[in-house]
């Protein structure tokens, strides 16, 4: 059950949907989202602006294989990694009450960090590593071995 | 996890960074690969006060208030340039001058200045966090789009104080404003680094009057 294909599509293309929803507008304002991360106070000055330029685009990347259905299990552990980076930023954010936007979907977007955010970032999780865990085994999945002879597999 | 799925891992990783990188260098929006510290000099109290023009500035202020703002044609191109795209202005401003278009205030002067109405202020924030609860006289002029406002600031004498908040020291939209002003040339701009948390940290007074501008 957990296994059948449509739940695991249908997972997912939502998933996909999610994050590249996300990473529109931290790919269109990088020096907001930059402005996010440095007040979140956790990581060093000058690493800021590679993860503002980089974290976006894994999201977008990962974002579109995901619905493509191709490097499903890659995607997914990236995904996974990013939104436990994320939930633990949220979660020491809150305790150390600073009142700052969350960044997750952008300034366009701006929503504060909440307990919320963290439930949702933690429902997301809990998709992606349902994709990783039941997602198609390497080997078997489409695209995965013969991505390079069959370009009309790949999403884009 | 097996190799194979490691191997995905670097692929979506390694498109990702390589995305990233060629996106970052071609966007006007690109970034510095390293972030440096945002230069903050303070300045002294005399430097300050000194420095103002002998006349009080609250006329000023007042005027502006009754100004009936219209739409103004200006033939400059630097003023034009600045007003379509402040962040291709950036490079000229920093190779005109060598030093920082502004200085950082602390709380005790940023009262001061307001107590004796020299300057005029304004509220970097977004319109919605201006909207409830601002200090008592700001104008509000988003850091996301400070061009939206170039008609107004364009008749202001540039030697006018211009003193401008944000939320805390991390906030970028106070020196977004700071950065398109001086494209505008004005001369004399502060910043009162520590923003709309460092007032309400004080319990200083929140005032919700919307000051036109």
């Amino acid at each position: 059950m957990l296994s059948n294909k449509y739940i695991l599509a249908v997972v997912r293309i939502f998933l996909g949907s999610v994050f590249i929803v996300a990473s529109i507008d931290k790919i269109s304002a990088p020096d907001a989202f930059a402005a996010s991360i440095v007040a979140y106070k956790l990581v060093p000055y000058a690493a800021v602006n590679i993860l503002a330029l980089v974290i976006p685009w894994l999201e977008l990347v990962c974002g579109i294989f995901l619905i493509g259905g191709v490097y499903v299990r890659g995607s997914s552990f990236a995904l996974s990694v990013l939104l436990t980076v994320f939930i633990v930023a949220i979660i020491t954010a809150l305790l150390r009450e600073l009142k700052i936007d969350c960044g997750c979907f952008g300034k366009e977007h701006a929503t504060p960090v909440s307990w919320m955010k963290v439930g949702e970032d933690l429902g997301l999780l809990l998709l992606s590593m349902y994709n990783l865990i039941f997602g198609p085994k390497p080997g078997h999945e489409k695209g995965e071995t013969h991505a390079e002879e069959t370009p009309n597999s790949v999403a884009f | 996890m097996n190799t194979s799925t490691s191997r995905q891992i670097l692929i979506v990783v390694a498109i990702s960074i390589l995305l990233a990188l060629m996106y970052n260098t071609f966007s006007p929006k690109g970034l510095p690969l390293i972030r440096t510290e945002p230069a903050k000099t303070a300045i002294s109290d005399s430097a300050l006060f000194n420095s103002l023009p002998p006349e009080s500035l609250s006329a000023l202020a007042s005027n502006i208030d009754s100004a009936q703002w219209k739409d103004i044609k200006v033939i400059a191109p630097l003023h034009e340039k600045a007003l379509h795209n402040p962040d291709s202005m950036k490079e000229v401003v920093r190779t005109n001058k060598e030093e920082q278009p502004f200085s950082v205030i602390t709380l005790d002067q940023l009262q001061r200045l307001l107590k004796a109405h020299r300057g005029i202020l304004f509220d970097a924030r977004s319109e919605e966090d201006y909207v409830k609860g601002h200090i008592k006289g700001a104008r509000n002029v988003p850091g996301e789009d400070p061009g939206k406002h170039f008609p107004q600031f364009v008749e202001l004498p540039r030697d006018t104080l211009i003193i401008v908040y944000c939320n805390n020291p991390e906030c970028h939209l106070g020196r977004s404003v700071i950065e398109f002003l001086a494209t505008m040339e004005f001369k004399k701009m502060v910043l009162y680094d520590d923003g709309w948390d460092g007032w309400e940290k004080a319990h200083l007074p929140v005032d919700t009057t919307i000051v036109k501008f």
